[in-house]
């Protein structure tokens, strides 16, 4: 496996490299710097990792994800250099691994020796944080594009979604000891809060105008109430309210309101509509799609005017036009795999980490759907990145995190259920 | 040119190694459990009557006489698409479990159940406490409630 990954990563490599792309020897350097930093993790891995497939199907895949993010990366320099302003993604996206590895150790470590993230306290303190951080962003945070994201010069986005699992599971493992008209048939205490809780982070989101958090949180959220609920009149209550939600959003949400429009009116739509510019976004997709042939149009073929966000919101439209819709469709496996390896059979030791590691597989995935959605010209635009592929350091810091999490819980579980079966034999 | 090489190479590896983590991962693939298994629930019959059984499988199930039991809440009853644990028992029976480490909170949503000598009929609101080793009579199915796996 270890060669197979060698084998990928230098075909990418020179692939990339000899795509006649304008770069600095700088720019060249650093991109080879992270796919060798990358060999260096899934070696590391390889042999740490043996008799542990859970996790090593997991990091693998979070490997490639980020070979084709560094690559990605590396395409966009050529970008840069066309403009006065010379900045080197390569160099942006090298950092970004260094930080996303030393996260993913740190977060891995406390999560597998230690119960700290457990605490009563450290929950509170974690769920309190979040929309505080929504609502001191809106009054004190600087407005970009019309909406407020950063937090401290820190997306929201990732660090609502960093704490978010904690503050989830905080809600929905504790006992079921009170019910909200004193019957089992009702509600129970701990989810009433879980929602009244979620209804403030959408408030914080919509006072923010960050609907691609919101989706994420919703999405996520809406699959933990109907796990958790186990009254069929109030999962059919929330997904009335949820509906109602969707609907308003759509009717009053101007951007969500232009881009079913053009969804709708996709033929219709000519150069002098005010809406041309956003509908050739979806267009060019679809325009170009059958021109890409099995070996894509080549790296760098898309004009940037028209997609100025290609390493982060739209990577997957650069997978599919450039580097081919086969690899696009490649890629989007292993990040499928990447979710199933993080849901599939996690041996929880508690109900919370069952929860914490549900949630964090959870948000992973909701952040892929949205992405390739959005990419392929849906009715969202979310404007969320894919993991690992897409650049941010932020975004791609949370999900290392969220990653290492999902570790420490299988791997804690997994010398849980070995010792408990050790004690039994002896027994 | 050179590159159509180099991708032929990256798409090869890429769908060797998708095979390869895909039957990697089936093989890891097992019971999903909400946590430790925390309490034992043991089901015995008390009448002549065939097929009392416990079975916590939503698709083919497997009737046993023993099903463990993670924290969390559960629908014990005859219900075979509804309730979580199904008792195979003649009359209809709903019985809303709550585990919880120390106890297990049991409500009568359907039927009636015997515990301690005490008969308990249905009451949405009545959650009866039962500790480690007591036994709850359903019909013609006694019920062990034992903590541990």
């Amino acid at each position: 496996m270890l060669l197979l990954y060698f084998g990928f990563a230098a075909a990418v490599a020179c692939w990339t490299l000899y795509s006649g792309l304008t770069a600095t020897a700088e720019m060249k350097s650093f991109y080879l710097l992270t796919v060798l930093v990358l060999l260096a993790a899934e070696t590391v891995m390889t042999f740490a990792g043996r008799k542990k497939k859970n996790l090593y199907s997991c990091g693998t895949a979070a490997l490639i994800l980020a070979n084709a993010g560094a690559s990605l990366a590396y395409r966009m320099n050529q970008v840069e250099t066309e403009t006065v302003d010379e900045v080197s993604h390569s160099k942006q996206y090298f950092e970004d691994v260094i930080l996303m590895l030393i996260v993913f150790g740190l977060v891995y470590v406390t999560v597998r020796f230690t119960r700290i993230y457990q605490l009563k306290i450290v929950n509170l303190i974690i769920a309190a944080a979040l929309p505080a951080v929504l609502f001191i962003t809106r009054i004190s945070g600087e407005e970009s594009n019309g909406a407020y994201i950063s937090f401290f010069g820190i997306l929201i986005f990732a660090v609502v979604l960093a704490g978010y699992p904690f503050a989830a599971a905080f809600f929905l493992a504790r006992e079921e000891s009170r019910y909200l008209h004193g019957s089992v048939r009702s509600m129970p205490l701990n989810l009433a809060l879980f929602l009244g809780y979620i209804f403030i982070l959408y408030a914080g989101c919509v006072i923010c105008n960050e609907f691609g958090l919101l989706l994420v949180v919703g999405i996520t959220s809406t699959m933990l109430f109907y796990i958790r609920s186990r009254n069929f009149g109030t999962k059919l209550l929330y997904t009335a309210a949820c509906g109602v939600g969707v609907l308003l959003s759509g009717i009053m949400i101007g951007h969500i309101q232009e881009r079913i429009y053009i969804w709708i009116h996709l033929s219709e739509i000519t150069p002098e509509d005010p809406l041309a510019g956003k509908a050739e976004s979806v267009l060019y997709v679809f325009r170009n799609l059958p021109r890409t042939g099995f070996w894509g149009n080549g790296l760098g073929s898309i004009p940037v005017s028209i997609y100025p966000t290609l390493n982060t919101d739209h990577a997957f439209v650069a997978l599919m036009l450039e580097y081919s819709l086969v690899f696009a469709t490649l890629i989007l496996l292993i990040g499928i795999l990447y979710v199933k390896a993080l849901l599939a059979g996690c041996p929880a030791d508690s109900l919370y980490d069952y929860i914490l590691n549900l949630c964090c597989a959870l948000i992973i995935g909701s952040i892929i759907l949205i992405h390739i959605g959005s990419n392929l010209g849906s009715s969202i635009t979310a404007g969320i990145g894919m993991p690992f592929v897409s650049e941010g350091s932020a975004v791609n810091i949370m999900l290392a995190a969220l990653t290492a999490v999902h570790c420490g819980i299988y791997e804690r579980g997994r010398r849980h259920a070995l010792s408990e079966e050790k004690t039994v034999y002896a027994n | 040119m050179k590159t159509v090489y180099f991708q032929l190479a990256a798409f090869l590896f890429l769908v060797i190694i998708i095979v390869f983590l895909y039957f990697y991962l089936r093989k890891e693939d097992g019971e999903e459990k909400m946590g430790k298994d925390i309490w034992t629930l043991r089901c015995q019959r008390i009448e002549p009557t065939s097929g009392i059984r416990l079975s916590r499988m939503l698709l083919f199930r497997r009737y046993l006489d023993e099903a463990s039991l993670p924290e969390g809440s559960f629908y014990l009853g005859s219900n075979v698409l509804l309730d979580d644990i199904v008792l195979n028992t003649k009359k209809s029976i709903r019985l809303y479990l709550n585990v919880m480490p120390d106890k297990v909170l049991l409500t009568v949503l359907k039927g009636r159940v015997k515990i301690n000598g005490y008969v308990y009929y249905k009451d949405q609101n009545r959650q009866i406490i039962i500790r480690d080793h007591m036994e709850v009579f359903a019909n013609e199915a006694k019920l062990i409630f034992r903590k541990g796996r």
